[in-house]
C-alpha cells in the first residue's frame, strides 16, 4: 500500500508553478530565495546527536507554531515519513537530499500553497525557503524577509556584529541569503550559445546546475542559476546583482530564439508538432522523453507557434516524476510500470482541454 | 568483437543509454548513464542550491602548538581547516585570524553588510519601499508594464499595512 498522507498535495499544483505572464513564463520557470539561520547557544546540526537534535526540533516546532502569521504551516518529522514520501517532498523541492536520508529530529514546515518550506536541522538549524513563479523576485524577497523577521523575534539567532548570521559552512556566513531561479533555455542549447551563457554566469559569481544531452539528446533544457556569495554584500545588493544577470541571460536566449525563427522555422515547427503527437498518443513514456518533448512545447508557446496553457506543461513536469506517479495512482511501481502510467497521465492531461 | 556497451557511470549495473552534459558548481562534466540514473540525476537541477564547497587549498600546516581549540565546544582549528565546517557559533572567534582570512578569501569581501539582527520585530518599512521602488524603475525601463503594475500594488500594500 502507498501511504495516503500526501495524496491531497499530489492532486494540486503548487503556487510556484502557476503561469505568470507570456513575458517570462516561457523562460523563467520559478524563483527561490533561501536564508540559513541558527539558534544561539546550540551546536550546529551536523555535530548533534539524535537526542539534542530532537530537542532543537521541538524548540523550533513550538516557536513556529506560536507565530500567528505562520499558522498554516504543517510540520513533518522526517523520521515519521516513509522513503517514498520523502522522495515525494524532494520532487516538489520542499526538502533537500540531506533530509531524504532518515534522521531523527530533522523535518520540514510547509504551508498549503507551498510558498514556504522551512527545513529544520539540515546543515543549519533553519533553512527558510520561499518559492514563486516566473519573474516574481520581489515577491519572494519580501516574503522571506518577513518570515525571517517573525522567526527571528521569536527565537534568538546566532549572530555576530562582524560576521553577520553565523552558519555551519563559511560559504553561507553573513546574510545567509541565496537567490536562485530555474531557467528554460532550449534555443541556446540548440545553437550552442549555452557555453557562453555559462561562462558569463561564472564571471558574474553565479553557480549553474544544469543537465542536457549532447547532439540529439535533450533533457528538458532547464538550468538552475544561483547567487554564490553571502558575505560583505547586502541582501538587496545580492538580489539586484542577480536579477541583472538573469535579464542578460534571458536576452541571450531571446536572441537565439529569434535566430532560429529566421533560419529554421520549419525545423522548429516540426519538432513541436512531433513532440505534441508523441505526448498525446504514446503508451509508454520515460521521464527523459517527457522532459524533452515538453521543453519543445514550452518553447513553441514562447514563440507563438503553439497555443497551449503553460501551467499544463508545468503540471506535467511535476507529476511525471517517479514518486509522484506512485502516490497519484496509489500504487508502488518499478520503472517499466511507471512508464505505462506516465504515458496514461500525460495523454489524459494533454487531451483534456 | 563488437564493442561492449559501456556501463552506467553511476550504478555501474545497467547499460549507459543517455549521455548527459552537466554543470555542477562551476564544472562541466559529461556522464554516461542508464535511464534510471539519468532520471535521478536530472532531478538534481531542482534541488535547493547546496552550500558551495570551499575551494580546496592545502590547509596550512599547523604545528601542534599552533593548533587552536574552541573553548565552547572543543572543536580544533586543524579539524575545521580539514572539513570547512564550524561546529558552534563560538568557533568563529576562537579560530581567528583564520576565520577572517577564509571569509574574505572566499567571498572577496570583508565584514558583514546587510540585515542587522536585533531580535526585536520591526516591519522595516523604509527598506521594503526602497527595494520595491528600485524594482519598479527597472520594470518601467524594460517596458514590462505588467510587472510594474504588480510592484505598484506591492508598494501600496506596504504603505497600507505599515501606515504612511
Ligand atoms: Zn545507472
Ligand atoms: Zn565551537
Amino acid at each position: 500500500m502507498v501511504p495516503e498522507r500526501f495524496k491531497w498535495m499530489s492532486e494540486k499544483i503548487p503556487f510556484w508553478l502557476r503561469f505568470v505572464s507570456p513575458l517570462y513564463g516561457d523562460i523563467v520557470l520559478s524563483v527561490r530565495a533561501r536564508l540559513a539561520r541558527n539558534i544561539k547557544g546550540q551546536k550546529f546540526p551536523l555535530f548533534l546527536n539524535d537526542e539534542s537534535r530532537m530537542k532543537i526540533f521541538t524548540l523550533i516546532h513550538d516557536a513556529l507554531t506560536s507565530i500567528k502569521e505562520l499558522q498554516g504551516l504543517k510540520i513533518y518529522d522526517m523520521s515519521e515519513l516513509e522513503y517514498l514520501e520523502r522522495k515525494f517532498l524532494l520532487e516538489r523541492h520542499l526538502i533537500s537530499q540531506d533530509l531524504l536520508k532518515d534522521g531523527k529530529g530533522r523535518g520540514v514546515g510547509i504551508d498549503m500553497e507551498e510558498k514556504i518550506s522551512i527545513m529544520i536541522n539540515e546543515e543549519d538549524h533553519l533553512r527558510i525557503q520561499v518559492f514563486y513563479p516566473g519573474f516574481m523576485f520581489e515577491e519572494a524577497f519580501m516574503k522571506i524577509m518577513e518570515i525571517d523577521d517573525l522567526i527571528g523575534s521569536t527565537l534568538e539567532y546566532a549572530y555576530h556584529k562582524k560576521y553577520g548570521f553565523l552558519t555551519s559552512c563559511p560559504t553561507n556566513t553573513g546574510t545567509g541569503f541565496r537567490i536562485s531561479c530555474l531557467l528554460h533555455l532550449p534555443a541556446s542549447v540548440i545553437t550552442g550559445r549555452i557555453e557562453e551563457i555559462i561562462n558569463y554566469s561564472f564571471s558574474k559569481d553565479l553557480t549553474v546546475r544544469g543537465y542536457y544531452g549532447e547532439g540529439s539528446e535533450v533533457l528538458g533544457n532547464i538550468f538552475q542559476f544561483a547567487s554564490l556569495r553571502t558575505y560583505g554584500r547586502s541582501e538587496e545588493e545580492i538580489l539586484s546583482h542577480f536579477k541583472q544577470s538573469v535579464y542578460k541571460i534571458m536576452d541571450m536566449e531571446r536572441e537565439e530564439r529569434d535566430k532560429l525563427m529566421k533560419d529554421s522555422k520549419e525545423l522548429i515547427e516540426d519538432r513541436i508538432a512531433r513532440s505534441l503527437g508523441i505526448l498525446k498518443t504514446a503508451k509508454l513514456l520515460s521521464s527523459k522523453e517527457v522532459m524533452e518533448y515538453t521543453s519543445h512545447l514550452r518553447m513553441g508557446v514562447g514563440l507563438n507557434l503553439l497555443n497551449m496553457n503553460i501551467e499544463k506543461l508545468n503540471e506535467i513536469l511535476l507529476l511525471n516524476q517517479p514518486a509522484h506517479i506512485q502516490i497519484l495512482f496509489g500504487k508502488r511501481m518499478e520503472e517499466q510500470e511507471r512508464d505505462k502510467f506516465r504515458g496514461l497521465l500525460v495523454r489524459t492531461r494533454l487531451n483534456l482541454s | 568483437m563488437e564493442n561492449l556497451k559501456d556501463l552506467c557511470e553511476k550504478c555501474k549495473k545497467n547499460a549507459a543509454e543517455v549521455k548527459l552534459v552537466l554543470y555542477i558548481e562551476g564544472k562541466k562534466k559529461i556522464m554516461h548513464l542508464c535511464k534510471v540514473c539519468a532520471e535521478e540525476e536530472s532531478m538534481g537541477v531542482n534541488m535547493p542550491p547546496p552550500s558551495p564547497p570551499v575551494p580546496k587549498k592545502k590547509p596550512p600546516l599547523l604545528k601542534p602548538e599552533e593548533d587552536l581549540m574552541c573553548a565552547n565546544c572543543g572543536f580544533k582549528l586543524s579539524e575545521f581547516l580539514r572539513i570547512s565546517k564550524f561546529r558552534c557559533e563560538k568557533c568563529y572567534e576562537s579560530f581567528e585570524p583564520h576565520t577572517t582570512k577564509i571569509l574574505s578569501q572566499y567571498h572577496k569581501a570583508s565584514g558583514h553588510k546587510g540585515k542587522v539582527y536585533t531580535g526585536v520585530y520591526s516591519p522595516n518599512k523604509e527598506f521594503k519601499l526602497k527595494v520595491l521602488k528600485r524594482a519598479l524603475d527597472e520594470a518601467l525601463k524594460r517596458e514590462e508594464y505588467e510587472r510594474a503594475a504588480r510592484i505598484r500594488d506591492m508598494i501600496k500594500e506596504v504603505e497600507k499595512k505599515y501606515g504612511s
